[in-house]
């Protein structure tokens, strides 16, 4: 079947992309070798502090200690896996990156556990809750926006409501987030500044949902408000656009109800770009998420890795890295799925 | 009776330099089975004609008046809904240009064919389907063609579709506009041939609208001649070619070339007026050879059992 | 239908006649006037001064911006800086053996505020024994206080600095001197508000206390043992606001590093756009023109970038090696010289390339280069117009987002560092908004700016958008 050819061939693509950007992050986060030296400088230390301080040690001969430091410095280094080339090592790593073999993180982050896979698995949720209901939440009022703007093109509400999806859709939302707070938190204080519960966090569960959904809300208008205008400026020029192609005009002749035409002529041929545009959004969204979340202290993914990037924590940075490379290349893959199956067009073009 | 009588039609658009005037007062009649061509240059009004008779308008119109009397019945009368439900594609349909276009791309072939019917009929997918297969092969395509989608199929093949589209509900007057000037010579002749065979099996009466003359006279019983927005001539298509009337039409005729024969064609100079501020009088005086005072006011359509709106007739003794 | 809008004059001249096109390009011009004006105002050595601390010791810290009294009917302490020169200084030579010098400074203090910290400043010069210094506080009601007495530590040219407000011997003077004068005890003593209040019982509480308006004289009395030995004083007591935009928590002028975030954050999209719209639409257009391998491979090195996920690979490096600002953007530059525009020119040009008038064109004998230039790219230049227009903010608020997290240039001051800054240092739970909220202006503006500049130019490419 043609799509599914089109499917594996984007499939194999998608993972060479992934192999060589996991390759990529590697080769940065290792600095070409160089953390490699500095690890070896430290274990040398630690070696010759241990043995300062061992007794049996000192009353060796010269060199005999020396024997003793070498053979310790090489255990050391064999057990660290320092041993081997840095070419070998990064072709390692890259394959423990891929297989999500994480290793350890240089602090614990709140979860109390040092395993990278436990602190991100703790994280991961909270990210993917705020920002994909955000997304959707910014993509459906967008697009309902857009067409009734399509609707009513040049009108007083589309002219006004076009200004405001333009100027919110280019800034950050970070700097709506800080507006936001000190309008709304601080200001006006009906929100909280930041954070997922109070502290301490109430225990009646209701009152505990009600708790979380309070501190939800700020972070979730503002990264709705904020991306709501690419969707509804995008919906309505694709509308406006569509509706004046010839096959629009042809349906309306054959006279078919205005709805009909609007439904299955006009958000037919506009979902196609719509749908890329969520999910193309979506991984916008999780990757602006690292200083979203760190102006509302939100303990996500995005706040870990700002986190790990002060402490400069390689092992996480390179596996978040390597997370949300997996998660565009995911949510690519899906994409290409929904596309082919929308459009048959690509179907055709997979041959 | 006529089937279709379009009177004192007018179409203008807005923009921002002023009113562009498509359609100026036109008046024509196409009777049971018969087929009006009509002929003019590219943005002559002959689309924005058949655009006003479906009434299907931008949303830039100024102006939208006239009658149209499809079977008796004054449709101008019509609101949105009725107009929608009675006249479009059950009453008129309409074959457009470049069909390539008119065909949604992300919709099988046979869906778009029966959509008509299950949309203004009580009618079971099924059956229309099978209508839709039948009117396939009345256009000379295979069955399986329903599966099939527009990128799928050839120029020609989605110029019959969209012909047997036309033709489902067996509607009494169809608007074919430029059917065939995408299409190569010889995919040219077949779809003639196949409206021609149509027209006589399904007495349906057709609106040709092309720039070729020549091909105008393969299918039609009356000619209607339009330039820059106004019928300037109408006549029988015998009427036409052997005596035109009208300058505009003479011109016309001596620009074709003959495959056979030495004469050179000869091109009309100059071009076509601005329709937003067009000559006053005849539209046709800047370029006539034949102009004269007269020609600053509006000529009058009839003379006598002509018609050919032109100053010349009254010289030639035809007085109105 | 209106014909396709060809060439770049052309499409700027349509977004000129839209109300967003105009409006677009008069905030950019009112940018560039900024650009412009800002060398004017604070030259570039005010700028290199930004990393050095010790440039803005006579501003106070986190201070508001001047203004802000205007919204309210408390006038705000402001800045009061007594010049070394500004002491009135008297001496007797009374004896060989040691001199007297009296420096005076007198100044009023007419705000409803008190002011933020107090600030003395020596310049000694003595040989054999150290001057004895005693620095006395006469209030306009009268009242006089010794706040201090010290033997210099530092030998001219060095200055010794004491900040007043923070000495435990200070504070323990004025407390024994209110205490005097009944007022209530409190833990901790403020003298820089103590020393301002009305006396009264709450004087030496800060929500109790009373500005007292009126001169105040600050009298440092040395003993010098040799007469070639010098005193100098300045005084400064810190004001509670300070210029136009305030200042931040290392007491810079703000207005000076908002100024030059303008040209930086200009510069840097401007520059970051302008690159790599061009290389991305160029390789869109050859792509298409020539076809093939290389057409293939451009795909496909379009797609590999499109899926990179760059903002977090940038804050890698950004962490691990610290690069400047002109390394940040020649990164951003190869992470971006194939894109999503790539893609849209190579169909632009795709498209045009079936058209007759390119046949044409090619059976009249012009070359693939001329016909490429000549008739394909004039087509995609409304759309690289809407795009240039979209992609400088993209790229601006790129450089401020890594500035926000501190890994961009480590000197320069651009909108995204001070709000990092000051985001760091508690600007938003302290109510020092305007630290951060004034470079975020910055940024809104700027983007919006560009933001209408290119819907101007989308509804250029797209007459149906226009206002017909």
């Amino acid at each position: 079947m043609a799509l599914a050819y089109y499917l594996a061939k984007r499939a194999l693509f998608l993972s060479i992309t992934l192999v060589i950007a996991t390759y990529l992050v590697v080769i940065i986060s290792n600095q070409g070798g160089l953390i490699d030296n500095q690890i070896i400088a430290e274990i040398r230390l630690g070696v010759i502090q241990e043995l300062r301080s061992d007794p049996t040690y000192l009353r060796l001969p010269p060199d005999v200690q020396k024997q003793v430091f070498e053979k310790k410095l090489q255990e050391r280094i064999v057990f660290r896996g320092l041993d081997q080339p840095f070419v070998t090592k990064s072709f390692r790593q890259t394959w423990e990156a891929l297989t999500l073999d994480l290793g350890r993180a240089q602090n614990t982050y709140g979860s109390g556990s040092f395993k990278l896979t436990t602190i991100i698995m703790e994280r991961l949720p909270r990210t993917v809750f705020l920002f994909t209901t955000a997304t959707v939440l910014s993509a459906v009022v967008g697009v309902w926006l857009g067409l009734r703007m399509a609707r009513r093109a040049l009108s007083i509400f589309d002219r006004g409501m076009t200004v405001l999806s333009i100027t919110t859709l280019v800034i950050p939302s970070w700097v709506f987030g800080i507006f936001f707070i000190l309008l709304f938190a601080f200001a006006f204080p009906i929100f909280p500044s930041g954070g997922m519960v109070s502290v301490p966090a109430p225990t009646d569960p209701w009152a505990l949902l009600a708790d979380r959904l309070y501190h939800l809300a700020l972070p979730l208008i503002t990264v709705t408000f904020s991306s709501f205008g690419g969707w509804s400026y995008t919906t309505r020029n694709l509308v406006l656009q569509i509706m004046s192609e010839d096959f629009v005009t042809a349906a309306r002749s054959k006279g078919l109800p205005e709805k009909k035409v609007l439904h299955r002529y006009v958000l037919r041929a506009a979902s196609p770009p719509i749908i890329t545009g969520i999910v193309l959004a979506l991984i916008g969204s999780w990757t602006g998420a690292i200083i979203t979340e760190l102006v509302f202290n939100w303990p996500g993914l995005g706040l870990l890795f700002f986190e790990a990037v002060i402490l400069v924590d390689a092992p996480t940075i390179i596996a978040l890295t390597i997370i949300f490379a997996y998660l565009f290349v995911v949510t690519v893959f899906i994409l290409d799925v929904v596309y082919g199956l929308m459009d048959p067009r690509i179907r055709a073009l997979g041959r | 009776m006529a089937l279709l009588e379009v009177k004192n039609l007018h179409l203008y658009y807005r923009t921002s330099r002023g009113p562009v005037r498509a359609v100026e007062d036109v008046s024509w009649q196409i009777g049971e089975g018969e087929t009006l061509a009509l002929v003019g240059e590219s943005g002559c009004g002959k689309t924005s004609t058949a655009s006003a008779v479906t009434r299907v308008l931008p949303r830039n119109v100024h102006r939208y008046d006239g009658e149209v009397w499809l079977d008796g019945t004054n449709v101008m009368a019509y609101d949105e809904e009725e107009f929608r439900k009675e006249v479009r594609w059950k009453g008129i349909s309409m074959v457009f240009q470049g069909a390539m276009n008119s065909l949604n791309p992300v919709m099988k072939i046979g869906y778009q064919v029966y959509e008509p019917l299950t949309t203004h009929l009580e009618i079971e997918k099924e059956e229309a389907l099978d209508r839709a297969r039948e009117a396939l092969k009345s256009v000379g395509l295979p069955e399986y063609t329903v599966k099939r989608y527009p990128h799928e199929l050839s120029g020609g093949m989605k110029q019959r579709v969209v012909i047997a589209m036309a033709l489902i509900m067996r509607p009494k007057i169809v608007i074919l506009d430029e059917p065939t000037s995408a299409l190569d010579v010889m995919t040219q002749a077949n779809i003639i041939n196949l409206l021609k065979k149509l027209k006589q099996e399904e007495r349906v009466g057709y609106l040709f609208i092309t720039h070729d003359l020549a091909l105008a006279s393969e299918l039609a019983d009356q000619i209607g001649i339009m330039y820059a927005g106004k019928l300037v001539e109408i006549g029988t298509a015998e009427e036409i070619y052997s005596d035109p009337k009208h300058p505009y039409t003479q011109l016309l005729l001596k620009s074709v070339p003959l495959l056979r024969g030495t004469r050179t064609p000869e091109s009309i100079p100059g071009t076509p007026p601005d329709l937003i501020n067009p000559p006053e009088g005849c539209r046709f005086r800047p370029r006539c050879p034949f102009a004269f005072e007269k020609c600053t006011q509006e000529p009058p359509i009839k003379w006598g059992d002509r018609l050919a709106a032109c100053w010349l007739l009254e010289k030639g003794g035809m007085a109105a | 239908m209106a014909a396709p809008i060809v060439g770049g004059k052309a499409a700027v001249r349509e977004a000129l006649r839209m109300k967003s096109g105009i409006f677009g390009f008069g905030m950019l011009l009112f940018m560039m006037l900024v650009v412009v004006a800002v060398p004017i105002i604070a030259p570039f050595d005010t700028v290199r001064a930004w990393g050095d601390v010790s440039v803005w010791t006579d501003n106070p810290r986190a201070a508001a911006p001047d203004w802000i009294d205007t919204f309210s009917d408390k006038k705000q302490a402001r800045n009061i800086l007594v010049e070394w020169d500004e002491f009135s200084i008297a001496q007797s030579n009374t004896s060989p053996v040691f001199k007297i010098a009296i420096l005076r400074a007198r100044f009023d203090f007419t705000y409803d505020t008190f002011p933020q910290e107090l600030r003395l400043q020596m310049l000694s010069n003595w040989s054999d024994r150290k001057p004895l210094i005693t620095v006395d506080w006469r209030r306009p009601d009268g009242q006089s206080l010794t706040i201090y007495s010290l033997s210099p530590d530092r030998l001219a040219p060095q200055v010794e600095t004491l900040t007043l407000s923070s000495r435990p011997d200070v504070q323990a003077n004025v407390r024994n001197w209110a205490l005097g004068v009944g007022a209530d005890d409190v833990a901790d003593v403020r003298p820089h508000v103590s020393l301002y209040a009305v006396q009264d019982a709450g004087m030496l509480e800060p929500s109790r206390a009373q500005v007292l308006k009126g001169t105040y004289t600050l009298t440092v009395q040395a003993i010098m043992f040799n007469q070639a030995d010098t005193l100098l004083a300045r005084f400064t007591s810190y004001g509670t606001v300070f210029g136009l935009a305030g200042t931040d928590h290392l007491r810079r002028d703000l207005l000076i590093g908002l100024l030059w975030g303008a040209p930086v954050a200009l510069a840097f999209g401007a520059a970051a756009a302008v690159v790599t719209v061009m290389s991305q639409v160029i390789l869109g257009a050859l792509g298409a023109y020539y076809g093939g391998r290389f057409d293939e491979f451009i795909q496909r090195s379009t797609d590999f970038v499109i899926i990179l996920p760059a903002l977090p690979i940038l804050v890698l490096i950004g962490t691990l090696y610290q690069p400047g600002i002109l390394t940040v953007l020649f990164i951003v530059i190869l992470f971006n010289i194939v894109g999503g525009t790539t893609k849209v020119v190579r169909s632009i040009a795709l498209q045009t390339k079936e058209e007759l008038y390119i046949e044409a064109a090619r059976s009249y004998g012009a070359s693939r280069r001329r016909v490429l230039f000549r008739y394909i790219m004039p087509r995609t230049m409304p759309y690289t117009f809407a795009l240039l227009a979209l992609s400088v903010p993209s790229f601006i608020f790129l450089e401020a987002s890594l500035s926000f997290l501190g890994l961009g240039d480590p000197v320069l001051p651009t909108w995204g560092s001070i709000m990092g800054d000051a985001s760091r240092n508690g600007a938003v739970y302290n109510g020092i908004w305007w630290w951060i909220a004034f470079p975020a202006f910055g940024i809104v503006f700027a983007t919006v700016a560009f933001a209408f500049l290119g819907y101007s130019f989308d509804k250029v490419l797209n007459p149906r958008l226009r206002e017909e």
